[in-house]
């Protein structure tokens, strides 16, 4: 049971965050073990096997009756499970943290080992979020996520990033000072830190108070590290700061966490039906708040900043049915989104890298000037719009279908209205980068600027296309695993 | 027991006046005062591995790394 | 004045230091009061696990390896007395995140100060949109 590679995938990335920022200053070492890690990242979770792994060597120990809970057994050791959802998720973690290090390796002259080693961070964190069964090893990895996010935005956002990181260190403070209070309480009432163990005790503590408050003061945290209604502008504001590239990142890691935690919610507090209502009310206000307020901006990276947040609140929504289906959906919904809304993020990081602007007023005309990126931005478009053939489509009408079978279809009404919202926006932004007349006096440069993707740009953004198509035509063998997952939640781990 | 009690109201108290000084480096060095009482009060509540980390870190070193950034920036409050 | 009272105090100096640390964050305009804000909440959340794991007229949960060599019988006595000490090692990696975090922070505002040259929300985050 005990497979030797889970451990790796936390502990090599951390171990290589230590080693990059020792060795920052020496470039073509840095470029070297760079792509070597990243390679080994990508590597390990395809190839691990499913099981369990007990950190502390205690397996099981015997009930302790001093501890007063009702178990015929308690684990004692730091447990991480892995098993297709995990998997996924890291491997896809893996994927987009991959095209952030290649794209900053090969675009940059001088390398810096600090950025790279705090990505490994990130990735270290939120791939303990994601396998972790103890929820107090969940809140150390939260904030050392929320730490490595904000260095990573200081890194290159100049002030607008230290101005996004500093409100979101700030807010991430309180807000992981609130998941901790949760945790404390349920520790100082059940005894025990372990996710299943603490399922069993809460089964029958329904209406203890303390629990009450400590499951306010966890689903406060969730909101904030998930980016939903009232800390969505945190969230954007950190993604449009931040470049594209990473952006493309940091919104893959909120929307794995937001996942992540939410299972941790429902399988510990899915009793409680008011809080699965205040989940799923705000992510509903979220996905219309965020897709009005992205109708709004006047820079692309803040209108995607907003869309990729209202595309938050649709994963929200899906998991706050609190059904089989609307959990499936929004777990699938989760995967398809993060992938489709990083090839959004990277179109345009790459009129970012050559225009060095993202300003709607001080683009346009780009069609003639890179027509393949507008052929693969407008899939990309049509992808996060639930169009068809591609994989959004399959997630987001399964929403729909969920909300419609939840009982609630005026839910369903205003899922297509967000979504008819996202598609005229992101609409209004090609529009206004391709196909309006460049009308300002800065020359954006030759003609031939556009031409000739960097090849690792063009390559990623291939395999993004293939995969949201992939999914798209053969839905089954990933939403069943998201059914099944689904199913352990609401009938017991 | 009195000792519980002098030290929580020396924290309280030390926390509320530090957040009122216009002088930056005197909410530094009160600030510092509230560390060290969270210390003792650890120890007295029976963590005395928390409260060494505690009388360092929260007597000495973040102190020092606020009297730092004052002294880079500026030290009055506007 | 016995144990659970100091307890209960204790309960309620870790309360109003969050408290203090929130209206701080809300309503304090200096930057680095706010800094100090977000560090009084983690230590109000500390003092909350550290009362939870403290035992009234119990002792600190450190036995020696000689202490146990000499008597094994002393170690019935200590697990009977001790205080709950998981609570504690929450609390040290909660106090290296927190000044973890306070670092940063401080690093940001120097970054700030250099380009706004002012410690004031109101100044530097004056031309914010939503």
């Amino acid at each position: 049971m005990n497979s030797e590679l889970i451990p790796l995938m936390v502990i090599f990335p951390l171990i290589s965050a230590i080693l990059l920022n020792l060795m920052h200053g020496k470039d073509k070492v840095v470029r070297a073990y760079g792509i070597l890690a990243m390679l080994v990242v990508l590597v390990v979770p395809i190839f691990a096997s499913y099981g369990n792994h007990l950190f502390g060597a205690h397996p099981v120990v015997d009930t302790l009756p001093q501890l007063k809970i009702s178990l015929s057994e308690v684990n004692l050791a730091i447990e991480y499970n892995f098993a297709f959802l995990q998997k996924a998720l890291v491997f896809l973690l893996a994927a987009i943290a991959t095209f952030a290090v290649l794209s900053h390796i090969s675009n940059e002259k001088k390398v810096s080992g600090v950025y790279l080693s705090m990505i490994m961070l990130s990735i270290a964190a939120v791939s303990a979020v994601v396998m972790a069964n103890d929820i107090f090893n969940m809140f150390v990895f939260l904030e050392i996520m929320t730490i490595a996010q904000a260095a990573i935005v200081i890194a290159v956002g100049g002030v607008s990033g230290y101005k996004a990181a500093f409100k979101y260190l700030v807010f991430g403070g309180v807000a992981g000072a609130s998941i901790l209070l949760g945790i404390a309480l349920l520790l100082g009432t059940f005894g025990v830190l372990n996710i299943s163990d603490l399922h069993n005790s809460l089964s029958g503590n329904m209406t203890n108070p303390i629990v009450l408050t400590a499951v306010g003061l966890i689903v406060i945290g969730w909101l904030f590290e998930s980016g939903l209604f009232p800390f969505h502008t945190i969230k954007s504001n950190m993604y449009s700061a931040a470049k594209p590239d990473i952006a493309a990142l940091l919104q893959t890691q909120t929307k794995i966490v937001l996942v992540a935690l939410a299972i941790v919610l429902l399988r510990l507090f899915g009793g409680y039906s008011n809080m699965t209502a205040v989940m799923l009310g705000l992510s509903v206000g979220t996905l219309i708040i965020g897709s009005v307020m992205a109708l709004l901006q006047t820079d692309f990276r803040r209108l995607l900043a907003f869309t990729a947040v209202s595309q938050a609140g649709l994963v929200g929504i899906g998991i706050g049915l609190g059904t089989r289906l609307g959990i499936a959906a929004g777990i699938f919904h989760a995967i398809n989104d993060a992938i489709a809304m990083s090839l959004l993020f990277i179109t345009v990081y790459f009129i970012y890298e050559r225009a060095k602007t993202t300003e709607f007023k001080r683009l346009g005309g780009l069609l003639v000037q890179a027509p393949k990126l507008a052929f693969i931005q407008i899939i990309g478009i049509l992808i996060v719009s639930g169009v068809p053939p591609f994989n959004a489509y399959q997630s987001e009408f399964r929403i729909i279908d969920a909300t419609i079978q939840a009982g609630h279809p005026e839910l369903g009404v205003l899922v297509i209205l967000g979504t008819i919202l996202t598609f005229v926006a992101l609409m209004k932004g090609f529009y206004l980068t391709f196909l309006k007349e460049n009308t300002t006096k800065i020359a954006l440069g030759k003609v031939h600027i556009y031409n000739g993707l960097p090849t690792v740009t063009y390559v990623t953004l291939i395999i993004l296309v293939i995969a949201c198509v992939g999914i798209g035509l053969f839905p089954m063998p990933f939403y069943d695993r998201a059914y099944s997952v689904a199913l352990k939640i609401l009938v017991g781990w | 027991m009195i000792i519980e009690f002098v030290l929580m109201f020396v924290i309280v108290a030390s926390t509320l006046l530090a957040l009122v000084q216009k002088d930056l480096m005197r909410t530094v060095i009160i600030i510092g005062f509230q560390g060290l009482g969270l210390a003792l009060l650890y120890q007295r509540l029976l963590a005395a591995d928390v409260a060494v980390t505690q009388a360092i870190l929260g007597s000495a070193l973040l102190p020092g790394l606020i009297a730092v950034t004052v002294f880079k920036t500026r030290r009055s409050q506007e | 004045m016995n144990g659970s009272e100091v307890q209960f105090w204790s309960f309620v100096t870790a309360a109003l230091l969050m408290i203090i640390g929130i209206y701080a964050i809300i309503f304090m305009d200096n930057i680095i009061k706010k800094i100090i804000g977000v560090m009084l909440i983690g230590d109000g959340v500390n003092l909350v696990l550290i009362t939870e794991g403290f035992k009234p007229g119990g002792i600190v949960p450190i036995i020696s390896e000689k202490l146990y060599n000499q008597s094994p019988g002393i170690f019935q006595e200590f697990a009977d007395q001790a205080s709950y000490s998981l609570p504690f090692a929450l609390v040290l990696t909660n106090i290296v995140i927190g000044a973890s975090t306070l670092a940063v922070l401080l690093g940001i505002t120097i970054k700030l100060y250099q380009h706004y040259n002012s410690l004031s929300v109101h100044e530097i985050f004056k031309e914010e949109k939503i």
